[in-house]
């Protein structure tokens, strides 16, 4: 009887076994899905490489037609939002914290971190872009308060958003410096373009301060200091430390290995 | 954010030192007897749209020239009627109010249609963007974003595998509207960027040249001069330099912002839509009879601008001179900040056409037009009943002979209909430059499209409150036209509006020998055409040379 019970509960174990095993691997994946399409990281990295790829076009150095015309197919294909996004989630894989993924999951679906969360991923669309001309300019008209200012610093501080977006602007600055300095036939050395990358990153740092602070006055417009505090009092802790650090952690690596695939692709072009 | 200034310190390490700035001496005086200096002018005289380019060099339509001659000693022999379709007129100017037409057969403010012609207390003309209320339309959408926030919710989602023919043919309409839409956004925010790091550099240049002369009174030629020290120096010289050279202070960049603020606030945004305010039933584009007698608006600038540009009153010795003597300005408030719609546009033109408007001047325009059939209907109404319309091409610096700004003259498909209205005038803008600049670089143009060009940079006009001021577009080069022509009329009422349209056509100054600067192909090559290639009469309107021909014609 004890052996059949035990036959019976290997058998079972054993039929379970295989959706166990999926069902391990499977929820991280989902988790990781669900963090990284709640927390915007695929529009963050798509404005980015839509923004330098339309500063590729304006072809600022007057190259020929067709190289610039190469030069962008290499970015787009470099920087293929699929692939970006594949690697920001093998970083999650790789950093993946039960513990803390559940933490921030819970976070996720209280109404206020939602209401936040709407307006990050508002931003990022087309109606999101035509509302950050309005707020702006109403900002301009009436500047926001002091509460509201030390808040949005706080929380850029907390997020280390600067050095976040100070990285990634690197990345892709020595990523298009080289290019252009490859199809121009400039002929800058590697230690005359880390000069170069040097001294942007000191002219750009008091802008990046300052950027992340308007961006995210922008991006939080229509939201009140209440839920202003609690989304940065997650961020504040254990969680939100992990979800920061392995957010900007995927996004440099994404960045990173797309410049370098870029690079080397551009490397191609005659 | 930071990725704009990316390229611009890979030009500042590539480009350093290459300064774009020309040497533009400031404000001359102008001597009227001596040979203009039109390379260092920076601004014309007021009335340089009126005068005569043989007396006094500068390009203007010779009308003061008609008046000290050809019309010297004569009296008008009829009162004509131009009706200006705008955003509303200031009916009190002082410039304005002795001309402004007056409906004699409707009783003011009694809240009856005395005269029943469908409009209570249309005594100056009527407002179709109004509500019976009072309550009237400032802002409106742009019809782009119109008809995008009517097919996206359509569209946005839609199973491109799953489609018909014809699906797949209004799927395809969807996305070029979208991407359009889409296109015009990132403009919007482009040109806000641009604006604030103008304005940041500017403070910045303000700065370093304070700190270097000792306070801000230094002049352009000081500016000129300064040799810069090192990196911080050349930049401030040069964002100044371009500053002044273009006369761009804080209220212009403010002017700008507003501006573009307005239009993500309420143009380009597909959730706003104040036609509320109006109360009629808008899908029924058969539906004449709403709106208020309000003619002023809440901003009558535009339509004030206009109309003192035609008919501002020649005989009280103030402000200026209309092109136009023994003219009234019939005024129809049918333009929003934003775009017209098509129903006001129609029903603008027929209550024009209806209470005796001899001209139309629509000094407005868009890229689409849902209900085309219906502006076409009222331009062949008033074509039928001698109603001579006047059009601005478009401030777009496009070749109208393949880009559309409606209304036109085109029945149905503008670039398939064949049937035209006859009483048709679209006007490109010329400037008073008398080079490769002479047509404005805002202008749309067109062999085919474009009928002739009038003056329209830097055009002083009336202004709400007893003000004045210069503005341009091809909506102070229209006005010109319709000026000219309420004058033709006016002193040869027996000629038709066909005729007046002729000799204005066929009497235009054509600078046969000059090359221009084509408005959209401004660039690294900047590559020349001649002048006469750019609209269908190949000139600029000439009123001294279109009176002596009417005097002719009328014989």
């Amino acid at each position: 009887m004890m052996l059949s019970s035990f036959r019976t509960a290997i058998f079972l174990l054993f039929l379970c076994s295989p959706f166990w095993v999926s069902a391990q691997t499977a929820a991280p994946d989902s988790a990781i899905q669900n963090l990284i399409s709640q927390t915007a990281v695929e529009q963050q990295l798509d404005e980015t490489t839509s923004d330098v790829r339309k500063q590729i076009k304006s072809n600022p150095l007057n190259l020929s037609d067709k190289k610039i015309s190469q030069m962008v197919a290499q970015f787009d294909q470099a920087f293929a939002a699929g692939q970006l996004i594949k690697e920001v989630k093998t970083i999650f894989n790789r950093q993946y914290d039960p513990a803390l993924a559940t933490s921030t999951i819970n976070w996720l679906n209280k109404p206020l971190t939602d209401k936040m969360l709407d307006e990050k991923k508002r931003f990022y669309t087309l109606q999101g872009e035509r509302e950050r001309i309005v707020h702006q300019y109403e900002m301009e008209q009436d500047p926001i308060n002091t509460d509201r200012k030390n808040l949005l610093q706080e929380l850029a501080e907390t997020t280390s958003a600067n050095k976040t977006t100070m990285k990634s602007q690197t990345i892709i600055f020595r990523s298009i410096l080289s290019a252009f300095n490859k199809l121009s036939s400039r002929n800058l050395t590697e230690t005359q373009i880390d000069g170069i990358v040097q001294n942007y990153r000191q002219q750009i740092q008091s802008q990046i301060d300052q950027g992340v602070i308007d961006q995210a006055s922008l991006m939080f417009y229509n939201v009140d200091d209440k839920a202003m505090r609690d989304y940065l009092s997650f961020y504040q802790s254990e969680a939100g430390h992990w979800l920061s650090s392995t957010t900007a952690d995927g996004i440099h690596t994404a960045l990173q290995s797309a410049a370098d695939r870029f690079n080397k692709a551009v490397a191609g072009i005659e | 954010m930071s990725n704009r200034i990316l390229l611009l310190v890979l030009l500042s390490v590539t480009l350093y030192s290459c300064s774009t700035t020309e040497q533009v001496s400031r404000q001359q005086p102008i001597e009227r007897q001596q040979p203009v200096n039109f390379d260092s002018l920076q601004q014309a005289p007021k009335n340089w749209y009126r005068l005569d380019e043989e007396r006094t060099q500068f390009r203007g339509i010779s009308s003061r020239r008609a008046y000290e001659t050809i019309l010297k000693g004569k009296a008008p022999q009829k009162e004509v009627i131009v009706a200006v379709i705008d955003g509303g007129v200031d009916i009190h100017h002082e410039d304005l109010a002795g001309v402004l037409w007056t409906n004699k057969d409707e009783v003011a403010d009694n809240g009856k249609d005395d005269d029943k012609n469908g409009y209570v207390d249309d005594i100056h003309g009527w407002n179709f963007i109004g509500g019976a209320d009072g309550e009237n339309v400032n802002h409106d959408t742009f019809e782009l974003t119109r008809i995008y926030s009517k097919l996206h919710p359509q569209f946005a989602n839609t199973d491109t595998t799953q489609l018909s023919a014809s699906q797949e043919e209004q799927y395809g309409y969807y996305r070029k509207i979208r991407s359009d839409y889409k296109d015009k956004i990132d403009e919007l925010s482009q040109r806000y960027n641009n604006i604030q790091s103008l304005e940041e550099s500017m403070k910045q240049a303000q700065r370093i040249l304070r700190s270097h002369y000792g306070d801000t009174t230094y002049t352009y030629r000081q500016l000129q001069s300064l040799e810069p020290q090192d990196q911080q120096q050349a930049f401030a010289k040069n964002v100044m330099s371009y500053v002044l050279e273009n006369d761009i202070d804080s209220t212009l960049i403010a002017d700008q912002k507003e501006s573009i603020y307005n239009h993500a606030k309420y143009g380009y945004n597909p959730d706003f839509n104040p036609r509320n305010i109006v109360g009629d039933n808008y899908e029924d584009t058969s539906e004449r009879y709403y709106g208020n007698a309000n003619v002023v608006g809440p901003d009558a600038s535009h339509g004030t601008h206009v109309a003192g540009i035609i008919a501002a009153d020649r005989n009280n010795d103030i402000g200026i001179k209309g092109i136009a003597t023994s003219t009234r300005i019939m005024a129809i408030r049918a333009v929003p900040d934003g775009d017209e719609r098509d129903k006001d546009v129609a029903n603008a033109i027929r209550y024009a056409v209806d209470n005796g408007a001899d001209i139309i001047n629509m000094s407005f325009g868009k890229g689409y037009s849902p209900f085309k059939k219906t502006v076409d209907e009222a331009i062949q109404y008033a074509d039928q009943q001698g109603v001579l319309m006047v059009h601005a091409a478009g401030n777009s610096s496009e070749n109208s002979d393949y880009t559309a700004n409606y209304p036109t003259d085109t029945y149905g498909d503008y670039f398939k209909g064949n049937a035209t209205a006859d009483l048709w005038l679209s006007v490109g803008a010329s400037s008073w430059k008398p080079d490769s600049n002479f047509v404005a670089t805002f202008s749309n143009y067109g062999d085919q499209r474009v009928d002739l060009f009038a003056p329209g940079v830097d055009i002083y006009s009336t202004m709400p409150d007893n003000k004045y001021k210069r503005n341009q577009g091809t909506s102070m080069a229209s006005p010109v036209i319709a000026g000219t022509a309420a004058l033709i009329m006016a002193y040869y009422p027996d000629l038709t509006a066909a005729q007046v349209r002729t000799l204005i056509m066929e009497n235009v100054t054509p600078y046969a020998s000059q090359m221009v600067i084509v408005p959209n192909d401004r660039g690294a090559d900047t590559p020349v055409k001649p002048f006469a290639a750019l609209s269908a009469s190949n000139g600029v309107v000439n009123v001294y040379q279109a009176l002596l021909a009417a005097e002719k014609m009328s014989q």
